[in-house]
């Protein structure tokens, strides 16, 4: 399958935005049903985009604008790369060390949103920073030591490999640690702590509005079709050859996985940072060290 | 309960908020706009006097009185309504309509003080309400004073008075 | 690295207009200033233009969450003045309404706890049953907020149908002890959240004057429904709840286990209460002279004196607010806490700032 097809297509833009959205729907209106509330109807995420977009922003001085509309772009960009790695259809390119580059273009975005805080200027958007910084560091020891185990485990730094390759024990716990570090990269319940409203309102996006924002909360949506879509591609070995039912097969996983994690949101305060980092350190880390282990010993 | 019983039992019971343009009924004793029932009010302006936010306006001229009200300016404490001596005064059971301009639901009623029978003066006359409460059974009698104004009912009293001791000294 | 952050006069955890300013260090904070009267409306220089029956619908707005309390109070200070005393019934009324606002308070502080802690569900889960309260005291006195029961000498309103007073009181007394206590108590990220935060000791809750919840948090066992007891309060069996530790979760404990408590006192009143005359008297002019009353607000005491000088406008109205009390010891507990603490422990009193600018 060509290039462009991944990038554009499946699993690129004409597959993720629609899917992010999606989920972002899902997760409000499971959140709304466990709450017994009605919650918004499906094409609620596209019409708030379609709001922000057409809305009149701010006036920003002119030298700002460029990095309030690159930053996201870059963030957009580098995560629908990512998404093009993963290794969904069999037909999947697949280049060797592609693991690698999947870990760092899924760090652009919060890369960028920690520039994005910065940049505001404000001190509300300067804690959201300095809070998403650290809490990228907590999450990203057991996030590449899991995927370490996984390459270990499987002998191959490419994707495909690791998917179909991974021994059950290693792939079982080493996947539950990269699920533990989801609400994190998320930036849901109990660690929404990057965008704790009540604290610090939204953290580093404080004073996007219009464009600006809309932008960002179109990185968001794919950045959960992205990490979703990383352990729904490589929970399952198996393939059936056919690209439509392959494609279905992960989409549904990562639905699951919406509704995991979103319950998960509702039934849970939100820590602080030392609570939210230490638990990384301690379970998240523990996890992955165990998943390592296991693929050494195995 | 756990947090987890109640994500289970709120999914079990369904949706219990609603749609907008449904809403659940006010109460029966709902304290809405302030009505009043014209015939039944004297013009006392007891109303005017509780309220605290001045909503409620009551001007006299010399023959007619007026009773004005805003309910952009009513908090619908209701004090108005437990302060008529007349309970000419009721609030509505359900909500407001929504208005645009500060001013729209504002009402003015004027009403002309009935005129004295015997010399044609308006004067301000006790309510049918009023009359119960004062003497608890009106007779005839009554009934014809109290459609006189002070006055004509002073000289009314007099007259009868006079009649009185007339009859006392003729059967002596 | 150090910076100042301020919290308010406009922040999502704060519905009202006050200035919290935070010196950080860090996550730490090192120093805490607090600044109020962002919504001064001069209330009791209103009164003294007003005659004493508008005051009552005057002082009713004083807060938009514990109104009664407010003309409850006035009322009580006023029949102190004129030394009348209401009937056997209006007083059970009275209580009756005093505790389900009480109850509806409490919910609401809860439910505002759980947001500030970003727990979205046991938000909606306190929301939802406020509703019950709300709906309760709709049905006794026509409005959600402003209840307009106090008159002087009485009440406005009877209470015609008692059944389903009980029903919801049962109702919520039911979900208190088996959602909202276990939760609040056992549930993990709360208890991570709540335990050992925003401590205030009891020599300090004592040497800076803190009344009610928030002081009862903190070992100081005070509750003027029993040390000076008003209206037919003495005629209840009801403990008052007293937690050591100081912390926030000692003060959800100590709202939550009064909640039970105020249920205990509104089943007992409906039981006790007489029938007969409840209305109020209509007054016009007061004799001169002075008159305090206080009672224990949903926050703390509250407390009113009346001067009149026999005209029918009050010469003066002086309002003591358990907010404005209370508010002082949150510098205390803010000194040493995390930035993410700061939200839920300027909360954990319970502070409203219509009451303190009012």
């Amino acid at each position: 399958m060509p290039s462009w097809f991944a990038l554009l297509i499946f699993p690129g833009f004409l597959y993720a935005v629609p899917m992010g959205w999606l989920m972002l729907w899902l997760e409000r209106k499971i959140l709304a049903r466990l709450q017994s509330r009605i919650g918004p109807p499906f094409y609620q995420p596209f019409f708030d985009f379609i709001k922000l977009m057409t809305k009149e922003p701010l006036r920003r001085a002119s030298g700002e604008d460029i990095f309030y509309l690159l930053l996201p772009l870059l963030a957009l960009g580098a995560t629908v790369g990512s998404l093009t790695l993963l290794p969904i259809l069999p037909s999947s390119a697949s280049a060797v060390g592609d693991l690698v580059l999947f870990v760092a273009l899924v760090e652009v975005a919060p890369i960028c949103l920690v520039l994005l805080g910065f940049l505001s200027r404000s001190i509300f958007g300067q804690v959201g920073a300095i809070r998403e910084a650290t809490l990228t560091i907590a999450t990203n020891l057991p996030f590449i030591t899991a995927l370490i185990a996984l390459a270990y485990a499987s002998g191959s730094l490419r994707l495909m490999e690791i998917a179909s390759n991974a021994p059950l024990a290693t792939r079982a716990i080493a996947l539950l640690a990269l699920l533990f570090c989801l609400p994190i990269k998320l930036r849901l319940n109990p660690f929404s702590v990057a965008n704790a409203e009540q604290e610090i309102y939204q953290g580093a996006l404080t004073e996007l509005d219009g464009w600006r924002l809309g932008l960002w909360e179109l990185t968001h949506a794919v950045e959960w079709v992205a990490l979703s879509g990383l352990i729904a591609s490589l929970a399952v070995p198996w393939r059936s050859g056919q690209a439509i039912l392959d494609a279905i097969l992960f989409a549904l996983l990562s639905l699951v996985l919406v509704v995991v994690l979103t319950v998960i949101a509702g039934a849970t305060a939100r820590l602080k940072l030392l609570q939210a980092s230490r638990f990384y350190w301690r379970w998240g880390f523990g996890l992955a060290l165990l998943a390592l282990v296991v693929s050494l010993f195995l | 309960m756990s947090i987890w019983e109640i994500l289970a039992e709120n999914l079990r019971q369904g949706v219990v908020t609603l749609r907008y343009p449904q809403r659940v009924p006010p109460p029966a004793r709902y304290r809405g706009l302030v009505q009043i029932e014209l015939e039944d009010c004297v013009g006392c302006a007891s109303c005017a006097y509780v309220c605290v936010s001045a909503a409620i306006h009551v001007t006299e001229e010399r023959e007619t009185f007026c009773w004005s009200y805003d309910p952009a300016k009513c908090t619908f404490c209701g004090r108005c309504v437990d302060a008529c001596p007349t309970s000419a005064l009721q609030m509505q059971a359900e909500c407001p309509p929504i208005y645009h301009c500060a001013g729209a639901l504002a009402v003015t009623y004027t009403r002309a003080y009935p005129r004295c029978e015997g010399c044609g003066k308006p004067f301000k006359v006790a309510t049918q309400i009023l009359r119960q409460r004062a003497y608890t059974e009106v007779s005839g009698e009554v009934e014809t004073l109290l459609r006189l104004c002070p006055v004509c009912r002073q000289k009314e009293a007099i007259k009868s008075m006079v009649e009185a001791r007339r009859i006392k000294e003729a059967t002596r | 690295m150090s910076y100042t952050i301020p919290i308010g006069p406009y922040h999502p955890a704060l519905e009202e207009p006050y200035k919290l300013e935070l010196e950080c260090e860090g996550e730490n904070v090192r120093e805490a200033h607090l600044q109020i009267g962002f919504n001064f409306r001069a209330i009791e220089l209103i009164a003294q233009s007003r005659n004493i029956i508008q005051n009552i619908a005057l002082f009713e707005r004083v807060c938009g969450i514990c109104s009664n309390v407010h003309t409850l109070t006035y009322c009580l200070a006023l029949e102190n003045l004129l030394g009348i005393e209401p009937s056997l019934r209006a007083q059970y009324i009275r209580v009756i309404v005093a505790e389900l606002e009480r109850l509806h308070s409490h919910i609401l502080w809860a439910g505002a706890a759980a947001h500030i802690l970003g727990f979205q569900t046991l938000f909606m889960t306190c929301f939802r049953l406020r509703e019950v309260v709300m709906d309760l005291l709709e049905t006794i006195s026509g409005n959600r907020v402003n209840y307009a029961m106090n008159a002087i000498g009485g009440v406005n309103r009877d209470l015609t149908d008692p059944q389903t007073i009980r029903d919801g009181v049962r109702q919520i007394q039911k979900a208190v002890e088996g959602q909202l206590l276990p939760i609040f108590t056992n549930d993990p990220t709360v208890r991570a959240r709540c335990a050992g935060v925003g401590i205030l000791t009891k020599a300090n809750a004592i040497a800076w004057g803190a009344v009610g919840p928030t002081a009862r948090a903190s070992g100081v066992a005070q509750d003027i429904r029993q040390a000076q007891p008003y209206l037919v309060y003495d005629r209840f069996e009801f403990s008052v709840p007293v937690q050591e530790s100081g912390d926030v979760l000692a003060r959800i404990l100590v709202r939550a286990l009064e909640m039970v408590e105020s249920c205990q006192i509104i089943e007992q009143a409906l039981e006790q209460m007489p029938s007969g005359q409840w209305k109020g008297q209509l007054f016009v002019e007061l004799p001169p002279g002075e008159a305090v009353a206080r009672i224990e607000a949903p926050r703390g005491e509250v407390f009113y004196y009346i001067a009149s000088d026999g005209s029918e406008k009050p010469l003066r109205v002086k309002v003591r607010t358990p907010s404005f009390v209370n508010m002082p010891t949150v510098r205390l507990m803010l000194k040493g806490a995390t930035l993410a603490d700061a939200p839920l422990i300027q909360a954990s009193i319970d502070p409203c700032y219509s009451c303190t600018d009012r």
